[in-house]
Protein backbone atom coordinates (compact mmCIF):
# COMPACT_ATOMS: atom_id res chain seq x y z
CA UNK A 1 0.00 0.00 0.00
CA UNK A 2 1.54 3.37 -0.60
CA UNK A 3 2.13 6.12 1.83
CA UNK A 4 -1.05 8.23 1.09
CA UNK A 5 -2.61 5.49 0.91
CA UNK A 6 -1.87 4.11 4.26
CA UNK A 7 -2.74 7.59 6.09
CA UNK A 8 -6.35 7.82 4.21
CA UNK A 9 -6.87 3.99 4.94
CA UNK A 10 -6.17 4.71 8.72
CA UNK A 11 -8.23 8.17 8.91
CA UNK A 12 -10.99 6.04 7.18
CA UNK A 13 -11.15 3.43 10.19
CA UNK A 14 -10.87 5.91 12.94
CA UNK A 15 -13.73 7.69 11.30
CA UNK A 16 -15.57 4.70 11.52
CA UNK A 17 -14.19 3.97 14.94
CA UNK A 18 -15.38 7.35 16.80
CA UNK A 19 -18.02 7.56 18.67
CA UNK A 20 -18.57 11.32 18.56
CA UNK A 21 -20.48 14.14 17.57
CA UNK A 22 -20.04 15.24 13.73
CA UNK A 23 -18.61 18.31 14.14
CA UNK A 24 -16.13 16.67 17.07
CA UNK A 25 -15.49 13.95 15.30
CA UNK A 26 -14.17 16.29 11.58
CA UNK A 27 -12.33 17.82 14.25
CA UNK A 28 -10.83 14.83 15.69
CA UNK A 29 -10.06 13.66 11.91
CA UNK A 30 -8.70 17.24 10.93
CA UNK A 31 -6.13 17.21 13.62
CA UNK A 32 -5.30 13.68 13.27
CA UNK A 33 -4.60 14.15 9.56
CA UNK A 34 -2.56 17.77 10.22
CA UNK A 35 -0.25 15.70 13.17
CA UNK A 36 -0.01 12.73 10.40
CA UNK A 37 1.16 14.99 7.84
CA UNK A 38 3.68 17.44 10.08
CA UNK A 39 5.18 14.18 11.46
CA UNK A 40 5.77 12.26 8.28
CA UNK A 41 7.28 15.52 7.04
CA UNK A 42 9.37 15.72 10.05
CA UNK A 43 10.43 12.60 9.56
CA UNK A 44 11.43 12.41 5.82
CA UNK A 45 13.04 15.29 6.40
CA UNK A 46 15.49 13.55 8.71
CA UNK A 47 16.28 10.79 5.46
CA UNK A 48 13.78 8.38 6.02
CA UNK A 49 11.59 6.47 2.74
CA UNK A 50 8.23 8.27 2.24
CA UNK A 51 6.84 5.24 3.48
CA UNK A 52 8.85 4.39 5.85
CA UNK A 53 8.21 7.66 7.46
CA UNK A 54 4.43 7.01 7.08
CA UNK A 55 4.60 3.95 8.73
CA UNK A 56 6.31 5.32 11.50
CA UNK A 57 4.36 8.30 11.81
CA UNK A 58 1.16 6.35 11.92
CA UNK A 59 2.71 3.55 14.83
CA UNK A 60 3.85 6.99 16.97
CA UNK A 61 0.36 8.02 16.61
CA UNK A 62 -1.59 4.59 18.08
CA UNK A 63 -3.62 2.27 17.19
CA UNK A 64 -7.33 3.45 15.63
CA UNK A 65 -8.97 1.46 18.94
CA UNK A 66 -6.47 3.61 21.35
CA UNK A 67 -7.23 6.92 20.06
CA UNK A 68 -11.42 6.06 19.79
CA UNK A 69 -11.66 4.70 23.19
CA UNK A 70 -8.98 7.68 24.64
CA UNK A 71 -11.97 10.14 23.21
CA UNK A 72 -14.81 7.90 24.59
CA UNK A 73 -13.50 7.61 28.15
CA UNK A 74 -13.29 10.96 27.80
CA UNK A 75 -16.64 12.19 27.07
CA UNK A 76 -17.84 9.32 28.80
CA UNK A 77 -16.23 10.73 32.33
CA UNK A 78 -18.06 14.23 31.54
CA UNK A 79 -21.18 12.49 30.99
CA UNK A 80 -21.60 11.15 34.44
CA UNK A 81 -19.69 13.98 35.98
CA UNK A 82 -22.68 15.68 34.83
CA UNK A 83 -25.53 14.18 36.36
CA UNK A 84 -24.22 15.31 39.65
CA UNK A 85 -26.30 18.53 39.01
CA UNK A 86 -29.60 16.19 38.84
CA UNK A 87 -28.59 14.13 41.47
CA UNK A 88 -27.85 17.49 44.14
CA UNK A 89 -31.45 18.65 42.60
CA UNK A 90 -33.09 15.84 42.99
CA UNK A 91 -32.02 14.90 46.34
CA UNK A 92 -32.43 18.33 47.32
CA UNK A 93 -36.12 18.92 46.29
CA UNK A 94 -37.03 15.48 47.84
CA UNK A 95 -35.30 16.17 51.03
CA UNK A 96 -37.07 19.61 51.13
CA UNK A 97 -40.58 17.54 50.41
CA UNK A 98 -39.55 14.95 53.12
CA UNK A 99 -38.11 17.57 56.06
CA UNK A 100 -41.30 20.04 54.99
CA UNK A 101 -44.19 16.98 55.18
CA UNK A 102 -42.12 15.43 58.48
CA UNK A 103 -40.29 18.24 60.42
CA UNK A 104 -42.53 21.10 59.96
CA UNK A 105 -45.62 20.92 62.22
CA UNK A 106 -47.49 23.22 60.62
CA UNK A 107 -47.43 21.63 57.35
CA UNK A 108 -47.69 18.16 59.23
CA UNK A 109 -50.44 19.01 60.59
CA UNK A 110 -52.34 20.85 57.69
CA UNK A 111 -52.25 17.49 56.06
CA UNK A 112 -55.16 15.45 56.63
CA UNK A 113 -55.03 11.44 57.55
CA UNK A 114 -56.23 10.64 53.40
CA UNK A 115 -53.62 12.31 52.21
CA UNK A 116 -50.52 10.27 54.39
CA UNK A 117 -49.34 6.69 53.30
CA UNK A 118 -50.16 4.26 55.76
CA UNK A 119 -49.38 0.38 55.83
CA UNK A 120 -47.39 -1.09 53.39
CA UNK A 121 -47.54 2.23 51.57
CA UNK A 122 -46.13 4.00 54.03
CA UNK A 123 -43.84 1.11 54.74
CA UNK A 124 -42.39 1.18 50.92
CA UNK A 125 -42.58 4.99 51.29
CA UNK A 126 -40.38 5.53 54.43
CA UNK A 127 -37.56 2.82 52.67
CA UNK A 128 -37.84 4.59 49.33
CA UNK A 129 -36.84 7.54 51.37
CA UNK A 130 -34.10 5.96 53.00
CA UNK A 131 -33.04 4.70 50.06
CA UNK A 132 -32.88 7.47 47.88
CA UNK A 133 -30.93 9.58 50.55
CA UNK A 134 -27.94 7.09 51.12
CA UNK A 135 -28.08 6.38 47.59
CA UNK A 136 -28.48 10.04 46.48
CA UNK A 137 -25.38 11.13 48.64
CA UNK A 138 -23.45 8.11 47.24
CA UNK A 139 -23.74 9.33 43.83
CA UNK A 140 -22.15 12.43 44.65
CA UNK A 141 -19.60 11.36 46.09
CA UNK A 142 -18.65 9.39 43.34
CA UNK A 143 -19.31 11.66 40.76
CA UNK A 144 -17.40 14.54 42.97
CA UNK A 145 -14.45 12.00 43.13
CA UNK A 146 -14.83 11.53 39.04
CA UNK A 147 -14.42 15.36 38.66
CA UNK A 148 -11.02 15.32 39.88
CA UNK A 149 -10.33 12.93 36.75
CA UNK A 150 -9.34 13.13 33.37
CA UNK A 151 -10.84 10.02 32.44
CA UNK A 152 -12.22 7.39 34.77
CA UNK A 153 -12.42 3.68 34.70
CA UNK A 154 -15.92 2.26 32.84
CA UNK A 155 -16.57 0.77 36.61
CA UNK A 156 -16.01 3.88 38.20
CA UNK A 157 -18.37 5.50 35.93
CA UNK A 158 -21.10 2.49 36.14
CA UNK A 159 -20.81 2.13 39.64
CA UNK A 160 -21.98 6.06 39.85
CA UNK A 161 -24.88 5.99 37.48
CA UNK A 162 -26.60 3.14 39.31
CA UNK A 163 -25.96 5.04 42.21
CA UNK A 164 -27.46 7.74 40.81
CA UNK A 165 -30.09 5.45 38.89
CA UNK A 166 -31.42 3.70 42.18
CA UNK A 167 -31.55 6.77 44.20
CA UNK A 168 -34.20 8.32 41.26
CA UNK A 169 -35.96 5.38 41.18
CA UNK A 170 -36.61 5.00 44.45
CA UNK A 171 -37.30 9.25 44.78
CA UNK A 172 -39.97 8.15 42.05
CA UNK A 173 -41.44 5.14 43.77
CA UNK A 174 -41.67 7.85 46.87
CA UNK A 175 -43.26 10.74 44.94
CA UNK A 176 -45.55 8.18 43.04
CA UNK A 177 -46.94 6.82 46.44
CA UNK A 178 -47.26 10.39 47.72
CA UNK A 179 -49.32 11.81 44.79
CA UNK A 180 -51.64 8.43 44.73
CA UNK A 181 -52.51 10.00 48.46
CA UNK A 182 -52.85 13.24 47.35
CA UNK A 183 -55.22 12.18 44.40
CA UNK A 184 -57.50 10.28 46.85
CA UNK A 185 -57.64 13.72 49.20
CA UNK A 186 -60.90 15.13 48.77
CA UNK A 187 -60.98 18.71 47.44
CA UNK A 188 -60.71 21.79 49.41
CA UNK A 189 -58.90 19.44 52.75
CA UNK A 190 -55.20 20.84 53.60
CA UNK A 191 -54.00 23.75 54.22
CA UNK A 192 -50.24 22.99 52.92
CA UNK A 193 -51.71 21.02 50.21
CA UNK A 194 -50.82 23.10 47.43
CA UNK A 195 -47.53 23.74 48.98
CA UNK A 196 -46.85 19.84 49.21
CA UNK A 197 -48.28 18.96 46.27
CA UNK A 198 -45.91 22.20 44.44
CA UNK A 199 -42.79 20.06 46.08
CA UNK A 200 -43.30 16.73 44.66
CA UNK A 201 -44.11 18.23 41.40
CA UNK A 202 -40.59 20.03 41.64
CA UNK A 203 -38.84 16.60 42.89
CA UNK A 204 -40.77 14.71 40.22
CA UNK A 205 -39.70 17.51 37.62
CA UNK A 206 -36.05 17.23 38.96
CA UNK A 207 -35.84 13.61 38.53
CA UNK A 208 -37.19 13.48 35.22
CA UNK A 209 -33.86 15.54 34.48
CA UNK A 210 -31.61 13.66 36.11
CA UNK A 211 -33.14 10.36 34.23
CA UNK A 212 -32.55 12.26 30.83
CA UNK A 213 -28.44 13.05 32.41
CA UNK A 214 -28.42 9.58 33.29
CA UNK A 215 -29.72 8.52 29.82
CA UNK A 216 -27.00 9.89 28.40
CA UNK A 217 -24.53 9.09 30.67
CA UNK A 218 -25.75 5.11 30.29
CA UNK A 219 -24.74 5.97 26.12
CA UNK A 220 -21.60 7.40 26.77
CA UNK A 221 -20.64 4.20 29.09
CA UNK A 222 -21.93 1.94 26.50
CA UNK A 223 -19.75 3.68 23.91
CA UNK A 224 -16.52 3.23 26.49
CA UNK A 225 -17.47 -0.41 26.63
CA UNK A 226 -16.12 -1.65 23.48
CA UNK A 227 -12.59 -0.41 24.62
CA UNK A 228 -12.43 -2.20 27.63
CA UNK A 229 -14.33 -2.57 31.00
CA UNK A 230 -11.64 -2.28 33.76
CA UNK A 231 -12.95 -2.43 37.06
CA UNK A 232 -13.35 0.76 39.52
CA UNK A 233 -9.97 0.69 41.43
CA UNK A 234 -11.89 2.44 44.27
CA UNK A 235 -14.58 0.86 46.98
CA UNK A 236 -17.17 0.85 49.57
CA UNK A 237 -13.96 2.12 51.83
CA UNK A 238 -13.00 4.73 50.06
CA UNK A 239 -16.58 5.59 49.67
CA UNK A 240 -17.00 5.99 53.90
CA UNK A 241 -13.34 8.04 53.72
CA UNK A 242 -14.67 10.63 50.70
CA UNK A 243 -17.86 11.37 52.89
CA UNK A 244 -16.44 11.68 56.20
CA UNK A 245 -13.88 14.35 54.66
CA UNK A 246 -16.39 15.54 52.86
CA UNK A 247 -18.22 16.24 56.21
CA UNK A 248 -15.58 17.45 58.11
CA UNK A 249 -14.98 20.42 55.34
CA UNK A 250 -18.62 21.37 56.17
CA UNK A 251 -18.03 21.02 59.96
CA UNK A 252 -15.03 22.57 60.21
CA UNK A 253 -16.82 26.34 59.05
CA UNK A 254 -19.08 25.62 62.07
CA UNK A 255 -17.76 27.73 65.06
CA UNK A 256 -17.94 25.30 67.93
CA UNK A 257 -17.29 22.45 66.08
CA UNK A 258 -14.04 23.79 64.38
CA UNK A 259 -12.60 23.52 68.15
CA UNK A 260 -12.41 20.04 68.00
CA UNK A 261 -11.66 19.37 64.67
CA UNK A 262 -8.18 18.53 64.95
CA UNK A 263 -8.82 15.99 67.33
CA UNK A 264 -11.85 14.57 65.09
CA UNK A 265 -9.44 14.64 62.28
CA UNK A 266 -7.11 12.55 64.16
CA UNK A 267 -9.54 10.05 65.97
CA UNK A 268 -10.98 9.69 61.93
CA UNK A 269 -7.52 9.17 60.32
CA UNK A 270 -6.64 6.40 62.92
CA UNK A 271 -9.90 4.44 62.27
CA UNK A 272 -9.32 5.21 58.50
CA UNK A 273 -5.76 4.19 57.17
CA UNK A 274 -6.21 0.57 54.98
CA UNK A 275 -5.07 -1.71 58.18
CA UNK A 276 -7.28 -0.03 60.85
CA UNK A 277 -10.68 -2.63 61.89
CA UNK A 278 -13.07 -0.14 60.08
CA UNK A 279 -11.15 -0.99 56.55
CA UNK A 280 -11.10 -4.49 57.58
CA UNK A 281 -14.85 -5.10 58.85
CA UNK A 282 -15.51 -2.97 55.26
CA UNK A 283 -13.50 -4.82 53.00
CA UNK A 284 -13.54 -8.12 53.94
CA UNK A 285 -16.51 -8.61 55.91
CA UNK A 286 -19.21 -6.86 54.66
CA UNK A 287 -22.22 -8.79 55.92
CA UNK A 288 -21.07 -7.44 59.25
CA UNK A 289 -20.68 -3.92 58.11
CA UNK A 290 -24.46 -4.00 56.99
CA UNK A 291 -25.42 -5.55 59.65
CA UNK A 292 -23.51 -2.99 62.23
CA UNK A 293 -25.71 -0.08 59.85
CA UNK A 294 -28.40 -1.62 60.04
CA UNK A 295 -28.29 -2.06 63.84
CA UNK A 296 -26.94 1.53 64.31
CA UNK A 297 -30.09 2.58 62.23
CA UNK A 298 -32.15 0.71 64.01
CA UNK A 299 -31.65 2.26 67.60
CA UNK A 300 -31.53 5.87 65.44
CA UNK A 301 -34.94 5.28 64.27
CA UNK A 302 -36.45 4.24 68.01
CA UNK A 303 -34.35 6.89 69.71
CA UNK A 304 -36.04 9.32 67.19
CA UNK A 305 -39.59 8.37 67.89
CA UNK A 306 -39.32 8.21 71.54
CA UNK A 307 -38.34 11.50 71.34
CA UNK A 308 -40.76 12.54 69.14
CA UNK A 309 -43.83 11.04 71.01
CA UNK A 310 -42.53 11.63 74.22
CA UNK A 311 -41.32 8.31 76.14
CA UNK A 312 -43.73 5.35 77.19
CA UNK A 313 -45.59 4.47 80.58
CA UNK A 314 -43.31 2.03 81.77
CA UNK A 315 -39.44 1.19 80.99
CA UNK A 316 -41.12 -2.33 79.58
CA UNK A 317 -42.58 -0.54 77.05
CA UNK A 318 -40.10 1.35 75.83
CA UNK A 319 -38.24 -1.37 75.54
CA UNK A 320 -41.12 -3.00 73.19
CA UNK A 321 -41.46 0.02 71.25
CA UNK A 322 -37.77 0.25 71.08
CA UNK A 323 -37.30 -3.42 69.66
CA UNK A 324 -40.47 -3.47 67.39
CA UNK A 325 -39.25 -0.28 65.84
CA UNK A 326 -35.37 -1.40 65.51
CA UNK A 327 -36.47 -4.66 64.13
CA UNK A 328 -38.33 -3.03 61.70
CA UNK A 329 -36.14 -0.60 60.34
CA UNK A 330 -32.80 -2.80 61.17
CA UNK A 331 -34.21 -5.76 58.66
CA UNK A 332 -35.18 -3.47 56.16
CA UNK A 333 -31.64 -1.55 56.15
CA UNK A 334 -30.02 -4.99 55.70
CA UNK A 335 -32.63 -6.25 53.36
CA UNK A 336 -31.83 -3.00 51.42
CA UNK A 337 -28.05 -4.04 52.06
CA UNK A 338 -28.14 -7.91 50.89
CA UNK A 339 -30.45 -6.72 47.80
CA UNK A 340 -28.57 -3.90 46.54
CA UNK A 341 -25.32 -4.36 47.99
CA UNK A 342 -23.54 -5.67 44.90
CA UNK A 343 -25.42 -3.85 42.44
CA UNK A 344 -24.49 -0.79 44.07
CA UNK A 345 -20.54 -1.66 44.81
CA UNK A 346 -20.62 -1.31 48.25
CA UNK A 347 -20.96 -5.36 49.19
CA UNK A 348 -17.75 -6.66 47.85
CA UNK A 349 -16.55 -4.79 44.83
CA UNK A 350 -15.43 -7.81 42.93
CA UNK A 351 -18.24 -9.07 41.17
CA UNK A 352 -19.86 -5.73 40.86
CA UNK A 353 -17.02 -3.98 39.32
CA UNK A 354 -15.99 -7.02 37.31
CA UNK A 355 -15.32 -6.99 33.77
CA UNK A 356 -17.98 -8.49 31.72
CA UNK B 1 7.96 6.11 30.25
CA UNK B 2 4.33 4.39 30.02
CA UNK B 3 1.33 6.65 29.34
CA UNK B 4 0.22 5.03 33.05
CA UNK B 5 3.11 6.73 34.92
CA UNK B 6 1.90 10.27 32.45
CA UNK B 7 -1.38 9.51 33.97
CA UNK B 8 -2.21 12.24 36.27
CA UNK B 9 0.58 14.47 35.27
CA UNK B 10 -0.22 15.21 31.35
CA UNK B 11 -2.50 18.12 31.97
CA UNK B 12 0.03 20.27 33.81
CA UNK B 13 2.92 19.13 31.41
CA UNK B 14 0.62 20.05 28.55
CA UNK B 15 0.09 23.71 30.11
CA UNK B 16 3.52 24.14 30.70
CA UNK B 17 4.13 23.30 27.01
CA UNK B 18 1.41 25.91 26.16
CA UNK B 19 2.80 28.82 28.87
CA UNK B 20 5.98 29.31 26.22
CA UNK B 21 2.68 30.58 23.99
CA UNK B 22 0.24 29.41 21.16
CA UNK B 23 0.83 26.17 19.49
CA UNK B 24 -0.95 23.30 17.52
CA UNK B 25 -0.95 19.62 18.23
CA UNK B 26 1.63 18.12 16.66
CA UNK B 27 3.80 21.04 17.92
CA UNK B 28 2.99 20.37 21.52
CA UNK B 29 3.19 16.95 21.47
CA UNK B 30 6.99 17.55 19.62
CA UNK B 31 7.61 19.81 22.10
CA UNK B 32 6.95 17.14 24.87
CA UNK B 33 8.71 14.90 23.86
CA UNK B 34 12.12 17.02 22.97
CA UNK B 35 12.25 19.09 26.56
CA UNK B 36 11.58 15.22 28.22
CA UNK B 37 14.56 14.28 26.13
CA UNK B 38 12.41 11.28 24.80
CA UNK B 39 10.96 9.82 27.88
CA UNK B 40 7.17 11.26 27.43
CA UNK B 41 6.85 9.11 24.64
CA UNK B 42 2.97 8.26 24.44
CA UNK B 43 0.66 7.23 21.88
CA UNK B 44 0.65 10.60 20.14
CA UNK B 45 -2.92 10.59 18.77
CA UNK B 46 -3.50 10.37 22.53
CA UNK B 47 -2.97 13.71 23.70
CA UNK B 48 -5.62 15.12 21.94
CA UNK B 49 -8.28 14.06 24.09
CA UNK B 50 -6.37 15.82 26.83
CA UNK B 51 -6.17 19.29 24.75
CA UNK B 52 -9.85 18.63 24.31
CA UNK B 53 -10.48 18.33 28.12
CA UNK B 54 -8.28 20.86 29.08
CA UNK B 55 -10.32 23.70 26.86
CA UNK B 56 -13.51 22.60 28.17
CA UNK B 57 -12.42 23.26 31.86
CA UNK B 58 -11.43 26.36 30.55
CA UNK B 59 -8.10 26.52 30.97
CA UNK B 60 -6.96 26.62 26.96
CA UNK B 61 -8.24 27.74 24.19
CA UNK B 62 -8.44 26.70 20.65
CA UNK B 63 -9.17 28.17 17.23
CA UNK B 64 -8.71 27.23 13.61
CA UNK B 65 -5.26 28.73 12.10
CA UNK B 66 -6.25 30.29 9.18
CA UNK B 67 -2.56 30.58 7.65
CA UNK B 68 -1.75 26.81 7.94
CA UNK B 69 -1.76 24.76 4.66
CA UNK B 70 -4.32 22.73 5.70
CA UNK B 71 -6.71 22.96 8.89
CA UNK B 72 -4.80 23.43 11.92
CA UNK B 73 -6.07 24.04 15.44
CA UNK B 74 -3.85 26.21 17.74
CA UNK B 75 -4.26 26.09 21.04
CA UNK B 76 -3.54 28.65 23.61
CA UNK B 77 -3.39 28.79 27.57
CA UNK B 78 -5.82 30.86 29.27
CA UNK B 79 -5.47 32.77 32.41
CA UNK B 80 -7.25 30.09 34.03
CA UNK B 81 -4.91 28.23 32.56
CA UNK B 82 -2.27 30.20 33.80
CA UNK B 83 -3.30 30.25 37.44
CA UNK B 84 -4.33 26.19 37.45
CA UNK B 85 -0.22 25.58 36.14
CA UNK B 86 1.19 27.85 38.90
CA UNK B 87 -0.63 25.77 41.45
CA UNK B 88 0.36 22.57 39.79
CA UNK B 89 4.26 23.78 39.84
CA UNK B 90 3.68 24.01 43.57
CA UNK B 91 2.23 21.11 44.36
CA UNK B 92 4.87 19.52 42.41
CA UNK B 93 7.82 21.17 44.00
CA UNK B 94 6.57 20.53 47.53
CA UNK B 95 6.05 16.49 46.64
CA UNK B 96 9.36 16.29 44.51
CA UNK B 97 11.11 17.59 47.66
CA UNK B 98 9.39 15.26 50.50
CA UNK B 99 9.91 12.49 47.85
CA UNK B 100 13.69 13.67 47.70
CA UNK B 101 14.01 13.93 51.41
CA UNK B 102 13.10 10.09 51.66
CA UNK B 103 15.07 8.83 48.93
CA UNK B 104 17.60 11.18 49.04
CA UNK B 105 18.74 9.92 52.73
CA UNK B 106 19.30 6.58 51.40
CA UNK B 107 22.36 7.56 49.34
Amino acid sequence: MSGQRLIDDYLGRLERELTLPRRLRARVLAEAEDHLLCAVADLVSDGRAPVDAEREALARHGSVEDIAGSHARARSTRATVRTTTGVVASVGSFGALFVATTQVPAVHAGIPATAVTSGAAGVMGWIAVQLALSCGALAVIRCHRLRGQAAARAGALRLANRSASTAVAAIALSLLLDLAAFVRMPAGQGQHAALVFGLVLLALAASAGTVAQLAFAQRRLRALERYGSEPAEEDAFDDVCDALLAIARMLAGVPFIRRVAPLAELVARRALTAGSPVARVLRDHPLRFGATVALLAGLLASGGHLVAEGPPSNVARALLVVAIIAGIEGLAVFGCYALFGRFLGIRGVSRACAPR
Amino acid sequence: MKAQTLKGHLDGLLLAVLADGPAHGYSVISALRDRSNGEFDLPEGTVYPALHRLEKAGLLSSSWSADAPRRRRVYAITPAGERSLRQRRTEWRGFTSAVDAVLGSAA
